[in-house]
Protein backbone atom coordinates (compact mmCIF):
# COMPACT_ATOMS: atom_id res chain seq x y z
CA UNK A 1 0.00 0.00 0.00
CA UNK A 2 2.51 2.58 1.02
CA UNK A 3 6.25 2.61 0.81
CA UNK A 4 6.63 4.43 4.08
CA UNK A 5 8.60 2.58 6.67
CA UNK A 6 6.33 0.93 9.25
CA UNK A 7 7.55 3.22 11.98
CA UNK A 8 6.79 6.28 9.86
CA UNK A 9 3.38 4.94 9.06
CA UNK A 10 2.63 4.41 12.72
CA UNK A 11 3.87 7.91 13.45
CA UNK A 12 1.63 9.34 10.74
CA UNK A 13 -1.35 7.34 11.95
CA UNK A 14 -0.88 8.28 15.60
CA UNK A 15 -0.68 11.96 14.80
CA UNK A 16 -3.79 11.84 12.66
CA UNK A 17 -5.59 9.84 15.33
CA UNK A 18 -4.66 12.48 17.87
CA UNK A 19 -6.36 15.15 15.80
CA UNK A 20 -9.46 13.02 15.32
CA UNK A 21 -9.42 12.06 18.98
CA UNK A 22 -9.39 15.71 19.99
CA UNK A 23 -12.42 16.34 17.78
CA UNK A 24 -14.26 13.44 19.41
CA UNK A 25 -13.31 14.76 22.86
CA UNK A 26 -14.80 18.12 21.90
CA UNK A 27 -17.97 16.35 20.78
CA UNK A 28 -18.22 14.49 24.05
CA UNK A 29 -17.55 17.63 26.08
CA UNK A 30 -20.69 18.96 24.50
CA UNK A 31 -22.67 16.17 26.12
CA UNK A 32 -20.82 15.11 29.25
CA UNK A 33 -22.24 16.17 32.59
CA UNK A 34 -20.27 18.99 34.17
CA UNK A 35 -21.67 18.36 37.64
CA UNK A 36 -22.68 22.01 37.91
CA UNK A 37 -26.28 23.09 38.38
CA UNK A 38 -27.97 24.03 35.12
CA UNK A 39 -24.77 23.19 33.24
CA UNK A 40 -26.67 21.62 30.39
CA UNK A 41 -28.62 24.77 29.65
CA UNK A 42 -25.63 27.00 28.97
CA UNK A 43 -23.12 24.57 27.59
CA UNK A 44 -20.82 26.12 24.97
CA UNK A 45 -20.71 24.69 21.47
CA UNK A 46 -17.43 22.78 21.61
CA UNK A 47 -17.98 20.76 18.47
CA UNK A 48 -18.61 23.93 16.53
CA UNK A 49 -15.27 25.33 17.68
CA UNK A 50 -13.42 22.26 16.44
CA UNK A 51 -15.22 22.12 13.10
CA UNK A 52 -14.75 25.85 12.53
CA UNK A 53 -11.03 25.76 13.29
CA UNK A 54 -10.29 22.79 11.08
CA UNK A 55 -12.51 24.08 8.29
CA UNK A 56 -10.35 27.18 8.07
CA UNK A 57 -6.90 25.76 8.60
CA UNK A 58 -7.00 22.12 7.56
CA UNK A 59 -10.23 21.03 5.89
CA UNK A 60 -8.77 17.78 4.58
CA UNK A 61 -8.94 16.12 7.95
CA UNK A 62 -12.64 16.75 8.32
CA UNK A 63 -14.25 15.71 5.03
CA UNK A 64 -17.92 16.53 4.81
CA UNK A 65 -19.13 12.99 5.43
CA UNK A 66 -17.15 12.94 8.68
CA UNK A 67 -18.80 16.16 9.89
CA UNK A 68 -22.16 14.67 8.97
CA UNK A 69 -21.49 11.58 11.08
CA UNK A 70 -20.17 13.67 13.98
CA UNK A 71 -23.29 15.83 13.92
CA UNK A 72 -25.46 12.74 13.80
CA UNK A 73 -23.67 11.18 16.79
CA UNK A 74 -24.08 14.38 18.74
CA UNK A 75 -27.80 14.54 17.94
CA UNK A 76 -28.27 10.95 19.02
CA UNK A 77 -26.42 11.52 22.29
CA UNK A 78 -28.09 14.77 23.22
CA UNK A 79 -31.68 13.84 22.47
CA UNK A 80 -32.19 16.34 19.68
CA UNK A 81 -33.87 15.30 16.43
CA UNK A 82 -31.23 13.42 14.44
CA UNK A 83 -29.96 15.37 11.50
CA UNK A 84 -30.29 18.83 13.03
CA UNK A 85 -26.71 19.30 14.19
CA UNK A 86 -25.47 17.48 11.07
CA UNK A 87 -27.30 19.97 8.88
CA UNK A 88 -26.01 22.98 10.79
CA UNK A 89 -22.43 21.70 10.95
CA UNK A 90 -22.25 20.77 7.27
CA UNK A 91 -23.78 24.08 6.26
CA UNK A 92 -21.41 26.08 8.45
CA UNK A 93 -18.42 24.05 7.32
CA UNK A 94 -19.26 24.65 3.67
CA UNK A 95 -19.72 28.35 4.35
CA UNK A 96 -16.39 28.61 6.13
CA UNK A 97 -14.54 26.54 3.56
CA UNK A 98 -15.77 28.76 0.79
CA UNK A 99 -14.38 31.80 2.59
CA UNK A 100 -11.10 30.13 3.53
CA UNK A 101 -9.06 32.30 1.23
CA UNK A 102 -10.30 35.35 3.05
CA UNK A 103 -10.16 33.98 6.57
CA UNK A 104 -6.79 32.33 6.51
CA UNK A 105 -4.83 35.49 6.12
CA UNK A 106 -6.73 37.47 8.71
CA UNK A 107 -5.58 38.38 12.19
CA UNK A 108 -6.95 36.26 14.98
CA UNK A 109 -9.63 38.76 15.98
CA UNK A 110 -11.37 38.44 12.62
CA UNK A 111 -11.40 34.67 12.94
CA UNK A 112 -12.84 35.08 16.42
CA UNK A 113 -15.57 37.41 15.21
CA UNK A 114 -16.33 34.93 12.43
CA UNK A 115 -16.75 32.25 15.07
CA UNK A 116 -19.10 34.38 17.12
CA UNK A 117 -21.29 34.86 14.05
CA UNK A 118 -21.27 31.09 13.51
CA UNK A 119 -22.16 30.48 17.15
CA UNK A 120 -25.07 32.91 16.94
CA UNK A 121 -26.25 31.28 13.73
CA UNK A 122 -26.05 27.87 15.40
CA UNK A 123 -28.01 29.14 18.41
CA UNK A 124 -30.75 30.59 16.22
CA UNK A 125 -31.07 27.52 14.02
CA UNK A 126 -31.36 25.24 17.05
CA UNK A 127 -33.89 27.51 18.69
CA UNK A 128 -35.90 27.85 15.49
CA UNK A 129 -36.17 24.16 14.64
CA UNK A 130 -36.81 23.04 18.20
CA UNK A 131 -39.46 25.73 18.67
CA UNK A 132 -41.24 24.42 15.60
CA UNK A 133 -41.10 20.94 17.03
CA UNK A 134 -41.99 21.66 20.66
CA UNK A 135 -43.70 25.03 20.76
CA UNK A 136 -42.10 28.41 21.35
CA UNK A 137 -39.20 28.27 23.78
CA UNK A 138 -37.12 31.00 25.41
CA UNK A 139 -34.14 31.93 23.33
CA UNK A 140 -32.01 33.35 26.16
CA UNK A 141 -30.27 30.15 27.36
CA UNK A 142 -28.95 29.38 23.87
CA UNK A 143 -27.79 32.94 23.41
CA UNK A 144 -25.90 32.69 26.70
CA UNK A 145 -24.41 29.42 25.45
CA UNK A 146 -23.33 31.17 22.24
CA UNK A 147 -21.72 33.93 24.31
CA UNK A 148 -19.88 31.39 26.44
CA UNK A 149 -18.70 29.59 23.30
CA UNK A 150 -17.32 32.85 21.94
CA UNK A 151 -15.51 33.52 25.20
CA UNK A 152 -14.06 30.02 25.32
CA UNK A 153 -13.01 29.96 21.67
CA UNK A 154 -9.46 31.28 22.32
CA UNK A 155 -8.79 28.46 24.79
CA UNK A 156 -10.13 25.86 22.38
CA UNK A 157 -8.19 27.29 19.48
CA UNK A 158 -5.00 27.16 21.54
CA UNK A 159 -5.53 23.44 22.09
CA UNK A 160 -6.36 22.93 18.43
CA UNK A 161 -3.31 24.95 17.41
CA UNK A 162 -1.15 22.64 19.48
CA UNK A 163 -2.65 19.63 17.77
CA UNK A 164 -2.27 21.34 14.41
CA UNK A 165 1.44 21.71 14.92
CA UNK A 166 1.71 18.01 15.61
CA UNK A 167 -0.21 17.02 12.51
CA UNK A 168 1.69 15.36 9.69
CA UNK A 169 2.13 17.35 6.52
CA UNK A 170 -0.26 15.27 4.46
CA UNK A 171 -3.54 13.72 5.52
CA UNK A 172 -3.01 10.90 3.10
CA UNK A 173 0.11 8.76 3.36
CA UNK A 174 2.31 9.44 0.38
CA UNK A 175 3.90 6.72 -1.59
CA UNK A 176 7.36 7.97 -2.06
CA UNK A 177 9.85 6.39 -4.42
CA UNK A 178 13.28 7.33 -3.31
CA UNK B 1 -1.76 11.22 -10.79
CA UNK B 2 1.68 10.72 -12.13
CA UNK B 3 4.08 13.47 -12.87
CA UNK B 4 6.53 12.79 -15.60
CA UNK B 5 10.18 13.52 -15.22
CA UNK B 6 10.09 13.40 -11.45
CA UNK B 7 11.27 10.67 -9.19
CA UNK B 8 8.34 10.90 -6.77
CA UNK B 9 4.93 9.41 -7.36
CA UNK B 10 2.00 10.66 -5.33
CA UNK B 11 -1.01 8.43 -4.98
CA UNK B 12 -4.22 9.72 -3.48
CA UNK B 13 -6.36 7.52 -1.33
CA UNK B 14 -9.66 9.17 -0.77
CA UNK B 15 -11.96 9.16 -3.80
CA UNK B 16 -14.32 11.74 -2.32
CA UNK B 17 -11.61 14.36 -2.56
CA UNK B 18 -12.29 14.51 -6.28
CA UNK B 19 -15.89 15.53 -5.71
CA UNK B 20 -14.91 18.75 -4.06
CA UNK B 21 -16.66 20.27 -1.14
CA UNK B 22 -19.51 21.86 -3.04
CA UNK B 23 -21.49 18.92 -4.33
CA UNK B 24 -20.77 16.64 -1.39
CA UNK B 25 -22.02 19.29 1.02
CA UNK B 26 -25.31 19.62 -0.82
CA UNK B 27 -25.81 15.86 -0.78
CA UNK B 28 -25.11 15.65 2.95
CA UNK B 29 -27.27 18.64 3.76
CA UNK B 30 -30.13 17.00 1.88
CA UNK B 31 -29.51 13.75 3.72
CA UNK B 32 -29.53 15.59 7.05
CA UNK B 33 -32.78 17.35 6.16
CA UNK B 34 -34.29 14.01 5.24
CA UNK B 35 -33.29 12.51 8.58
CA UNK B 36 -34.68 15.54 10.35
CA UNK B 37 -37.99 15.28 8.49
CA UNK B 38 -38.24 11.58 9.37
CA UNK B 39 -37.61 12.36 13.03
CA UNK B 40 -40.42 14.92 13.00
CA UNK B 41 -42.88 12.45 11.52
CA UNK B 42 -41.80 9.32 13.40
CA UNK B 43 -40.04 10.43 16.57
CA UNK B 44 -39.57 6.95 17.97
CA UNK B 45 -37.65 5.55 15.06
CA UNK B 46 -34.15 6.25 16.26
CA UNK B 47 -34.42 4.64 19.66
CA UNK B 48 -32.29 1.60 18.87
CA UNK B 49 -29.61 3.62 17.14
CA UNK B 50 -29.53 6.09 20.00
CA UNK B 51 -28.97 3.40 22.59
CA UNK B 52 -26.23 1.75 20.52
CA UNK B 53 -24.40 5.05 20.14
CA UNK B 54 -24.65 5.91 23.81
CA UNK B 55 -23.58 2.35 24.73
CA UNK B 56 -20.53 2.65 22.52
CA UNK B 57 -19.50 6.02 23.94
CA UNK B 58 -20.40 5.42 27.58
CA UNK B 59 -16.93 4.30 28.75
CA UNK B 60 -15.32 7.38 27.22
CA UNK B 61 -17.97 9.65 28.69
CA UNK B 62 -17.46 8.15 32.13
CA UNK B 63 -13.75 8.88 31.85
CA UNK B 64 -14.30 12.45 30.67
CA UNK B 65 -16.92 13.28 33.30
CA UNK B 66 -14.69 12.05 36.13
CA UNK B 67 -12.52 15.21 36.47
CA UNK B 68 -15.62 17.42 36.54
CA UNK B 69 -17.14 15.25 39.19
CA UNK B 70 -14.00 15.35 41.31
CA UNK B 71 -13.81 19.12 41.05
CA UNK B 72 -17.46 19.50 42.02
CA UNK B 73 -17.01 17.14 44.98
CA UNK B 74 -13.90 19.01 46.10
CA UNK B 75 -15.70 22.34 45.89
CA UNK B 76 -18.54 20.96 47.92
CA UNK B 77 -16.28 19.64 50.65
CA UNK B 78 -14.38 22.89 51.08
CA UNK B 79 -16.70 24.92 53.28
CA UNK B 80 -15.99 27.31 56.11
CA UNK B 81 -16.06 26.24 59.73
CA UNK B 82 -19.16 28.27 60.61
CA UNK B 83 -21.08 26.75 57.76
CA UNK B 84 -20.04 23.31 58.93
CA UNK B 85 -21.27 24.05 62.44
CA UNK B 86 -24.61 25.34 61.17
CA UNK B 87 -25.01 22.30 58.97
CA UNK B 88 -24.16 20.06 61.91
CA UNK B 89 -26.84 21.61 64.12
CA UNK B 90 -29.40 21.36 61.37
CA UNK B 91 -28.56 17.71 60.74
CA UNK B 92 -28.87 16.88 64.42
CA UNK B 93 -32.38 18.35 64.74
CA UNK B 94 -33.38 16.65 61.50
CA UNK B 95 -32.05 13.36 62.81
CA UNK B 96 -34.14 13.59 65.99
CA UNK B 97 -37.24 14.38 63.96
CA UNK B 98 -36.59 11.52 61.54
CA UNK B 99 -36.08 9.02 64.36
CA UNK B 100 -39.53 9.85 65.69
CA UNK B 101 -40.97 9.39 62.21
CA UNK B 102 -39.13 6.08 61.88
CA UNK B 103 -40.94 4.67 64.91
CA UNK B 104 -44.27 5.94 63.59
CA UNK B 105 -43.52 4.41 60.19
CA UNK B 106 -42.77 0.99 61.71
CA UNK B 107 -46.02 1.09 63.64
CA UNK B 108 -48.00 2.14 60.58
CA UNK B 109 -46.38 -0.55 58.49
CA UNK B 110 -47.33 -3.34 60.84
CA UNK B 111 -50.87 -1.95 61.13
CA UNK B 112 -51.02 -1.76 57.33
CA UNK B 113 -49.89 -5.37 56.98
CA UNK B 114 -52.45 -6.64 59.44
CA UNK B 115 -55.23 -4.68 57.72
CA UNK B 116 -54.10 -6.01 54.33
CA UNK B 117 -54.20 -9.55 55.67
CA UNK B 118 -57.62 -8.97 57.22
CA UNK B 119 -59.11 -7.60 53.99
CA UNK B 120 -57.26 -10.16 51.84
CA UNK B 121 -55.71 -7.42 49.71
CA UNK B 122 -53.19 -8.56 47.10
CA UNK B 123 -49.85 -6.97 48.06
CA UNK B 124 -47.97 -4.75 45.64
CA UNK B 125 -45.13 -6.59 43.96
CA UNK B 126 -41.76 -6.06 45.54
CA UNK B 127 -39.49 -3.52 44.00
CA UNK B 128 -35.80 -2.83 44.21
CA UNK B 129 -33.59 0.11 43.42
CA UNK B 130 -30.75 0.30 40.94
CA UNK B 131 -28.31 3.10 41.63
CA UNK B 132 -26.57 4.76 38.72
CA UNK B 133 -24.50 7.82 38.03
CA UNK B 134 -25.47 10.55 35.59
CA UNK B 135 -22.73 10.78 32.99
CA UNK B 136 -24.20 13.11 30.39
CA UNK B 137 -26.84 15.74 30.21
CA UNK B 138 -28.48 16.90 27.05
CA UNK B 139 -26.01 19.68 26.29
CA UNK B 140 -28.61 22.18 25.15
CA UNK B 141 -31.40 24.21 26.67
CA UNK B 142 -34.26 22.66 24.73
CA UNK B 143 -34.14 19.00 25.65
CA UNK B 144 -34.03 17.96 29.29
CA UNK B 145 -32.70 14.48 29.38
CA UNK B 146 -29.75 12.70 30.91
CA UNK B 147 -27.74 9.54 30.29
CA UNK B 148 -27.06 7.25 33.22
CA UNK B 149 -24.44 4.56 33.45
CA UNK B 150 -26.71 1.55 33.98
CA UNK B 151 -28.42 -0.42 31.25
CA UNK B 152 -30.15 -3.65 30.42
CA UNK B 153 -27.40 -5.69 31.95
CA UNK B 154 -28.32 -4.05 35.29
CA UNK B 155 -32.00 -4.74 34.58
CA UNK B 156 -32.84 -1.12 33.72
CA UNK B 157 -35.75 -1.18 31.28
CA UNK B 158 -37.74 1.39 29.39
CA UNK B 159 -40.48 3.04 31.41
CA UNK B 160 -38.99 2.70 34.87
CA UNK B 161 -39.22 5.59 37.30
CA UNK B 162 -36.08 7.47 38.22
CA UNK B 163 -35.62 9.01 41.67
CA UNK B 164 -32.92 11.27 42.96
CA UNK B 165 -32.49 12.78 46.37
CA UNK B 166 -35.95 13.42 47.69
CA UNK B 167 -38.24 12.68 44.80
CA UNK B 168 -39.00 11.66 41.27
CA UNK B 169 -36.92 13.21 38.50
CA UNK B 170 -38.13 11.42 35.40
CA UNK B 171 -38.36 8.10 33.66
CA UNK B 172 -36.26 5.90 31.44
CA UNK B 173 -37.13 6.29 27.77
CA UNK B 174 -34.43 4.16 26.17
CA UNK B 175 -32.08 1.63 27.60
CA UNK B 176 -29.06 0.10 25.93
CA UNK B 177 -26.75 -2.55 27.26
CA UNK B 178 -24.78 -0.40 29.67
CA UNK B 179 -26.39 3.03 29.47
CA UNK B 180 -29.89 4.41 29.60
CA UNK B 181 -31.52 7.71 28.77
CA UNK B 182 -33.73 9.49 31.32
CA UNK B 183 -36.38 12.00 30.26
CA UNK B 184 -36.55 14.51 33.10
CA UNK B 185 -39.96 15.64 34.24
CA UNK B 186 -39.19 19.24 33.31
CA UNK B 187 -38.87 18.39 29.61
CA UNK B 188 -41.56 19.61 27.24
CA UNK B 189 -42.43 16.08 26.17
CA UNK B 190 -42.75 14.63 29.65
CA UNK B 191 -46.20 13.59 30.86
CA UNK B 192 -46.55 11.77 34.17
CA UNK B 193 -49.78 10.53 35.78
CA UNK B 194 -49.91 11.90 39.33
CA UNK B 195 -52.23 12.01 42.29
CA UNK B 196 -52.96 14.95 44.59
CA UNK B 197 -52.59 13.57 48.04
CA UNK B 198 -55.38 15.11 50.02
CA UNK B 199 -58.24 14.93 47.57
CA UNK B 200 -57.01 11.81 45.66
CA UNK B 201 -57.64 13.82 42.49
CA UNK B 202 -55.79 12.55 39.43
CA UNK B 203 -53.91 14.83 37.07
CA UNK B 204 -51.11 14.78 34.51
CA UNK B 205 -47.82 16.49 35.28
CA UNK B 206 -46.48 18.02 32.09
CA UNK B 207 -43.16 19.73 31.74
CA UNK B 208 -42.68 23.17 30.24
CA UNK B 209 -38.89 23.27 29.86
CA UNK B 210 -38.76 25.47 32.98
CA UNK B 211 -37.94 24.55 36.56
CA UNK B 212 -41.55 23.87 37.52
CA UNK B 213 -43.88 21.63 35.52
CA UNK B 214 -47.62 22.23 35.52
CA UNK B 215 -50.58 20.06 36.45
CA UNK B 216 -52.92 19.54 33.56
CA UNK B 217 -56.33 17.93 32.95
CA UNK B 218 -57.74 18.84 36.31
CA UNK B 219 -61.50 19.50 36.48
CA UNK B 220 -62.24 23.21 36.21
CA UNK B 221 -63.56 23.70 39.70
CA UNK B 222 -60.79 21.93 41.54
CA UNK B 223 -59.39 23.95 44.37
CA UNK B 224 -55.74 23.17 44.98
CA UNK B 225 -53.98 24.74 47.89
CA UNK B 226 -50.33 25.62 47.73
CA UNK B 227 -48.18 23.12 49.57
CA UNK B 228 -50.26 20.05 48.70
CA UNK B 229 -48.15 16.96 48.15
CA UNK B 230 -48.12 15.36 44.71
CA UNK B 231 -47.30 11.67 44.33
CA UNK B 232 -47.31 9.28 41.39
CA UNK B 233 -50.62 7.58 40.80
CA UNK B 234 -49.36 4.44 39.09
CA UNK B 235 -51.92 4.84 36.31
CA UNK B 236 -50.96 2.99 33.17
CA UNK B 237 -49.16 0.42 35.26
CA UNK B 238 -45.70 1.69 34.50
CA UNK B 239 -44.72 3.52 37.63
CA UNK B 240 -44.88 2.45 41.20
CA UNK B 241 -47.70 4.36 42.88
CA UNK B 242 -46.86 6.57 45.81
CA UNK B 243 -43.49 7.95 44.73
CA UNK B 244 -43.04 11.54 45.95
CA UNK B 245 -42.98 14.12 43.19
CA UNK B 246 -43.29 17.61 44.66
CA UNK B 247 -45.49 20.26 46.20
CA UNK B 248 -48.00 22.56 44.56
CA UNK B 249 -47.11 26.19 43.99
CA UNK B 250 -49.81 28.43 42.58
CA UNK B 251 -48.33 30.56 39.83
CA UNK B 252 -49.09 34.20 39.07
CA UNK B 253 -51.40 33.06 36.30
CA UNK B 254 -53.39 30.91 38.71
CA UNK B 255 -52.21 27.60 37.27
CA UNK B 256 -51.03 24.88 39.64
CA UNK B 257 -47.31 24.42 39.20
CA UNK B 258 -45.36 21.74 40.98
CA UNK B 259 -42.05 22.38 42.67
CA UNK B 260 -40.29 19.01 42.57
CA UNK B 261 -38.80 17.65 45.76
CA UNK B 262 -35.65 16.65 43.94
CA UNK B 263 -33.25 19.33 42.76
CA UNK B 264 -33.46 18.54 39.07
CA UNK B 265 -30.78 20.96 37.97
CA UNK B 266 -28.08 19.16 39.90
CA UNK B 267 -28.64 15.44 39.81
CA UNK B 268 -25.51 13.35 40.01
CA UNK B 269 -26.73 9.96 41.24
CA UNK B 270 -30.11 8.43 40.60
CA UNK B 271 -32.06 5.45 41.87
CA UNK B 272 -34.06 3.61 39.27
CA UNK B 273 -37.11 1.79 40.58
CA UNK B 274 -37.25 -1.74 39.25
CA UNK B 275 -40.99 -2.23 39.60
CA UNK B 276 -42.29 -5.15 37.58
CA UNK B 277 -44.86 -4.20 34.99
CA UNK B 278 -48.42 -5.44 35.24
CA UNK B 279 -48.47 -8.62 33.10
CA UNK B 280 -51.99 -7.81 31.91
CA UNK B 281 -50.86 -4.68 30.07
CA UNK B 282 -49.96 -4.98 26.39
CA UNK B 283 -47.99 -2.53 24.31
CA UNK B 284 -50.28 -0.25 22.33
CA UNK B 285 -49.67 0.31 18.63
CA UNK B 286 -47.96 3.60 17.87
CA UNK B 287 -48.84 3.94 14.18
CA UNK B 288 -51.03 6.95 13.44
CA UNK B 289 -54.29 6.14 11.68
Amino acid sequence: MSNLLPIEFVNWAMRLLLAQGVIVVFLLLNVVSFSLPHAGDFKPFFLLMAVYYWAIYRPTIIPVYYTFVLGLVMDLLSGMPPGLTSLIMVALQTLVQKSRLFLMGQPYVTVWIGFSIMALANAFCLWFVLSIKNGLMPVTPTLVAALLSTLLFPVASLILLGVHKLLPVSSTPMRTVR
Amino acid sequence: MKRRGRSKVYVRFSPLQYIGSGQASIIFMLAATLLLAVSFVRPGMYGGLRSSVSDALTPVMIVISEPFRQVAAMMESVTGLSELRAENTQLRTENIRLREWYQTALMLESENQSLHALLNVKPDPLHRFITARVIADSGNAFVKSAIVSAGQKDKVLKGQAVLSGDGLVGRIIESGQNSARVLLLTDVNSRLPVLIEGSRQKAILSGLNTDMPVLKYLPADTDIKAGTRIITSGDGGMFMPGLPVGTVVVGTDGLPYVKPYADISRITHVRIVDYPEDPNLIEGSSSPQ
